[in-house]
């Protein structure tokens, strides 16, 4: 349950949103992008109320936490697939972009069921960035990818938002969090405890504390 | 030239229904079915005469047409209880029926898309063979092809109108759960006045069942106009 959440990013920001298990990260991502409704209040994510969800979902790249691609499509026909859903053209190079991105060659006719967790991350990562959209809202992106992956992913994501592009991100992965992240928020309990730029909320000091702190009150502060 | 968005979902449902089928019962058993479809009914079909012997006709079409709705609501259904299943049996499952959460496609369109899916698929995997079977074995049978195409018409015409059923008795759950038990009690009274009670006749149920008490194609425009309504209430309420 969200109570009073109001949080506001701007375009080109790299936001990172950070909670404990069960803190309403993931119910919020799913307001956002319209899977759920809020009882008050507006949402508009990336221009478009969130009562639009398909002329919202056409603007934003999504990476649910517990999704995967579906389980008896190849890793090809998800990204096709995927890329007809959105209208685009050049299909094929842009697939062949991600497939590279990601090392996807030898396993892109493989039907996700018999790909790795971190494969299955990877095309779900590929089929959000493959139309380059102007908003990505990533939930737990870095989930089940390996060091190299981890770095390569980080390292486009950066790219985005140095394009001017904006990053959503919830993550537990505070380490990558804190190189990515300008503007954080905490949320606990289904309320945001804590919002602002890194730097200021860090006051110097690392992400870890201020999650502590936000989550545990005054006690570790 | 480019294909339309509906027709490329229809076509990834068609090979995620096949792969999926291979997954439960093996590829083997997967391609088996309609041939034991085609075993099994050109069998029946020739012990035809013998049940007929046994069974009043219209005892023996009443039963195949309520089989047909029982198998229509079953297979509109499996999406509910299919999950269950497949999660038991395959782990976490994801379907192409799950793409409008995260991407820019409508739950309406899959909706219609799943629908026609499922009336192909079960066209060619159990209905055509069915057909087929009945008809090798019609001159054994004494019934004349022609009964036999029929047949095949309005056995499947029951199996969409036990799926169309089923969807909107989804949608209407998804929706709200106590119109949904409403609707189940509704189904529920609808049969009991079929049987037992007997007020109306199972062509209220079963509409192309109409078409073998006078021949009359208003049964089967019936049943189809049925299966289509429901199909689109059923998408209208998603």
């Amino acid at each position: 349950m969200l109570q009073g959440v109001s949080l506001n990013v701007d375009e080109g920001e790299f936001f990172g949103l950070f909670g404990p298990n069960g803190a309403g990260k993931t119910t919020l991502l799913r307001v956002l992008t319209g899977q759920l409704m809020q009882d008050t209040g507006t949402v508009v994510t990336a221009g478009v109320p969130n009562t639009e969800p398909i002329r919202l979902k056409q603007r934003v790249g999504i990476v649910p936490e517990a999704e995967t691609p579906p389980t008896f499509l190849t890793a090809q026909e998800t990204l096709e697939l995927t890329c007809m859903i959105r209208g685009l053209d050049d299909v094929q190079s842009r697939i062949e972009r991600w497939i590279r991105f990601f090392d996807l060659k030898e396993k892109r006719d493989l039907l996700c069921r018999d790909l790795s967790k971190g494969e299955r991350q990877k095309v779900m990562l590929a089929a959000a960035f493959s139309h380059e959209p102007e908003l990505l809202l990533l939930d737990e992106p870095f989930i089940n990818l390996d060091p190299i992956y981890q770095r390569r992913v980080r390292e486009y994501l950066q790219g985005v938002a140095s394009e001017g592009r904006t990053v959503f991100m919830c993550t537990h992965i505070l380490e990558i969090a804190e190189r990515l992240c300008e503007t954080v928020a905490f949320i606990h309990r289904g309320r945001v405890v804590e919002q602002g730029r890194l730097a200021e909320v860090s006051r110097g000091g690392g992400l870890e504390e201020v999650f502590l702190r936000a989550v545990e009150g005054e006690a570790v502060a | 030239m480019r294909q339309s968005l509906s027709l490329r979902l229809f076509k990834a449902m068609m090979k995620e229904e096949w792969r999926l089928h291979q997954s439960l019962v093996g590829p083997l058993g997967s391609g088996l079915f309609p041939a034991m479809i085609f075993v099994f009914t050109a069998f029946l079909a020739v012990v035809t005469p013998l049940l007929l012997s046994r069974l009043p006709t219209a005892t023996l079409l009443l039963m195949l047409h309520a089989a047909s709705v029982a198998y229509g609501l079953f297979v509109g259904n499996f999406g509910s209880i299919g999950e269950q299943v497949m999660t038991r049996r395959l782990g976490q499952v994801s379907m192409v029926m799950q793409m409008p959460q995260t991407y820019p496609v409508s739950f309406k369109r899959m909706m219609a898309v799943f629908y026609a899916k499922d009336a192909v698929f079960y066209l060619l995997y159990s209905y055509i063979p069915l057909t087929l079977g009945v008809a090798v074995a019609a001159p054994m049978a004494e019934a004349s092809l022609s009964g036999v195409a029929m047949l095949g018409v309005t056995t499947f015409l029951a199996f969409m109108v036990g799926m169309g059923l089923s969807f909107t008795l989804s949608a209407v759950s998804v929706r709200s759960r106590p119109a949904g038990l409403a609707m189940y009690a509704a189904l529920a009274c609808v049969v009991a006045m079929i049987h037992p009670l007997g007020i109306i006749g199972p062509e209220c149920l079963m509409p192309s069942l109409g078409y073998w008490a006078s021949k009359d194609p208003q049964g089967i425009a019936a049943a189809a106009a049925a299966s289509l309504i429901l199909a689109s209430l059923g998408v209208a309420l998603m």
